[in-house]
């Protein structure tokens, strides 16, 4: 039986899955076209984790039942269950810097509009951006792995897959450039005395700061993915025993309380000419402190 | 890619050996290739070319095949379909996750006025090589069952017996295999000696429709490249 959790057989079948969607694509028929791709996206996610361990989609919440199978300690292939769309994408998002799972989980919301409900998710959207940020979406995963969008979508149709990434890119652009110019027309005509115009954010587990392209007050940058770590030990007595972690960690969200400038997502922030990562300094506890032979 | 390797035999299986190096180059050179001899004693020296024999899981090294009517056919077979009509062009054991790298055939029956239909596709058709890499069938049946390009790790799975397509791509890769079966070569068993060399990843084979099923007895060796 081909094991559910194989890397190749899910790139196989999300293979499958796009070429169908460029048939629906040639055809014209943008909705048969989004449907098929947004359960490839789901599929590619999971590929691109399985990859890494094929532990990393299976379902936990089975008493084990999956995550042994996947381990290749059992051979209940026909009782393994994957992980939710959701929790491969919010996965991806931590182990692939770069790949932004809101936008991904927009792209499956719409395919779960569509499949449960009377509701025309796609005939509400516009088709090209929708396709940028789909393909983007694609690539980020694809190249984690060193492959392009080439591989996916064989040689015929790579042409249309990266003409909309280099869209997305130039629509990107765009768009925060014309953020960036609203938030400083608001930071400069807002009302003396007022200090702040936008609210914190709260979400993302690590922060830093950065200086704003919009107001060039500092605002905060934030972010999930730790891409680097370092164990610091000070040289001097008195800090030696509050050793720290310093992490590098994947930009995903700006924002600004000053101006209200919010960009999210590693393209988003890319496109400010922010930092793509950033360094924070975790605590860690050291471990003879627990250890007492007196 | 040349198998011919370490040479320690004596004269006569020297000679054999050598012949089927010949052969094995000229099948991946033109997609067939054909030589003298026993095909039991190929299947025995096919190691010093790096080449291990390869069978049905549990079946025999050397398999007989035998013109066979509908009726009396495995379920899952092309004689299931086809009875003693032509046997349309396929790969062999393309249900197979690793299918044999060349199929050896000798008439074991001496000769037959049935051909055996070869077509090589030594280089993929302009403008369908995406296809043939990209489009995907399903391949096999029941839990077994796989999706697969016709061309993958640089040779061919093609057998409308046991593949389906599922996409466009597929679709037209198994529409321009069937217009192009009218361009495949007639093999014919004029001779008991000859073994016929397929490479079984760079050509398609298949059989002539049968005039006389009491004439015609192959006997079957599949190789692949050792790993």
């Amino acid at each position: 039986m081909t094991d559910p959790f194989d890397p190749d057989a899910l790139f196989d079948k999300a293979k499958l899955f796009i070429n169908r969607c460029f048939d629906a694509h040639s055809a014209g028929q943008f909705d048969a076209a989004a449907l098929w791709a947004s359960l490839a996206l789901e599929i590619v996610a999971k590929w691109a984790l399985a990859t890494v361990n094929p532990c990393l989609i299976a379902d936990p919440s089975d008493d084990g039942t999956s995550l042994l199978t996947a381990a290749g300690l059992s051979k209940t292939v026909a009782d393994f269950k994957t992980i939710p769309a959701k929790a491969a994408f919010s996965r991806c998002a931590r182990a692939f810097p770069g790949f932004n799972a809101r936008e991904a989980g927009r792209i499956s919301g719409n395919r779960n509009d569509d499949i449960h409900s009377g509701a025309l998710p796609f005939a509400q959207l516009d088709e090209e951006r929708w396709w940028q940020s789909y393909w983007r979406e694609v690539a980020v995963l694809l190249s984690a792995h060193g492959m392009t969008v080439s591989d996916l979508v064989g040689a015929e149709n790579a042409g249309v897959a990266e003409g909309y990434i280099t869209r997305n890119n130039e629509t990107v652009s765009l768009l925060v450039a014309k953020r960036i110019e609203a938030a400083k027309a608001r930071w400069e005509s807002r009302e003396s005395g007022v200090e702040r115009l936008g609210g914190f954010v709260f979400g993302p587990e690590y922060e830093s700061s950065a200086v704003c392209p919009a107001c060039g007050n500092r605002g905060e940058l934030m972010g999930d993915s730790v891409v680097g770590e370092q164990e610091v030990w000070p040289d001097s007595l008195e800090d030696y025993f509050t050793p720290f972690s310093l992490l590098d960690v994947a930009s995903h969200l700006f924002n600004c309380p000053f101006c209200n400038l919010f960009l999210d997502g590693p393209d988003y922030i890319s496109a400010a000419d922010l930092p793509e990562t950033f360094e924070t300094e975790v605590a860690i506890e050291p471990a003879w402190e627990e250890y007492n032979n007196e | 890619m040349a198998l011919h390797r370490v040479s320690r035999v004596s004269v006569v299986t020297n000679a054999l050996t050598e012949a089927l190096g010949s052969a094995i180059d000229e099948a991946q050179r033109v997609g067939w290739g054909s030589l003298s001899g026993s095909i039991r004693n190929i299947g025995q020296r096919a190691d010093v070319l790096g080449l291990a024999v390869m069978s049905r899981p549990a079946g025999p090294a050397i398999e007989f095949l035998r013109p066979t009517l509908t009726a009396n056919a495995g379920r899952r077979s092309l004689s299931a379909r086809h009875g003693l009509g032509a046997f349309p062009l396929h790969s062999d054991c393309a249900h197979w996750r690793r299918p044999p790298d060349f199929v050896l055939i000798q008439c074991a029956s001496g000769t037959s006025t049935t051909p055996t239909l070869i077509l090589p596709l030594v280089k993929l058709p302009a403008g369908l090589e995406s296809a043939f890499r990209q489009g995907m069938f399903l391949v096999g049946y029941g839990r077994r069952a796989f999706y697969a390009p016709a061309m993958s790790d640089g040779g061919l799975r093609f057998d409308e017996g046991c593949m389906r397509p599922l996409d466009g791509q597929a679709l037209r890769v198994t529409e321009y295999l069937r217009a192009t079966s009218r361009d495949a070569v007639e093999f014919h068993w004029t001779n008991e000696d000859t073994v016929l060399v397929m490479d079984n990843r760079r050509a398609l084979h298949g059989r002539a429709p049968v005039h006389d099923a009491g004439d015609r007895r192959l006997a079957r060796l599949y190789l692949g490249v050792a790993a």
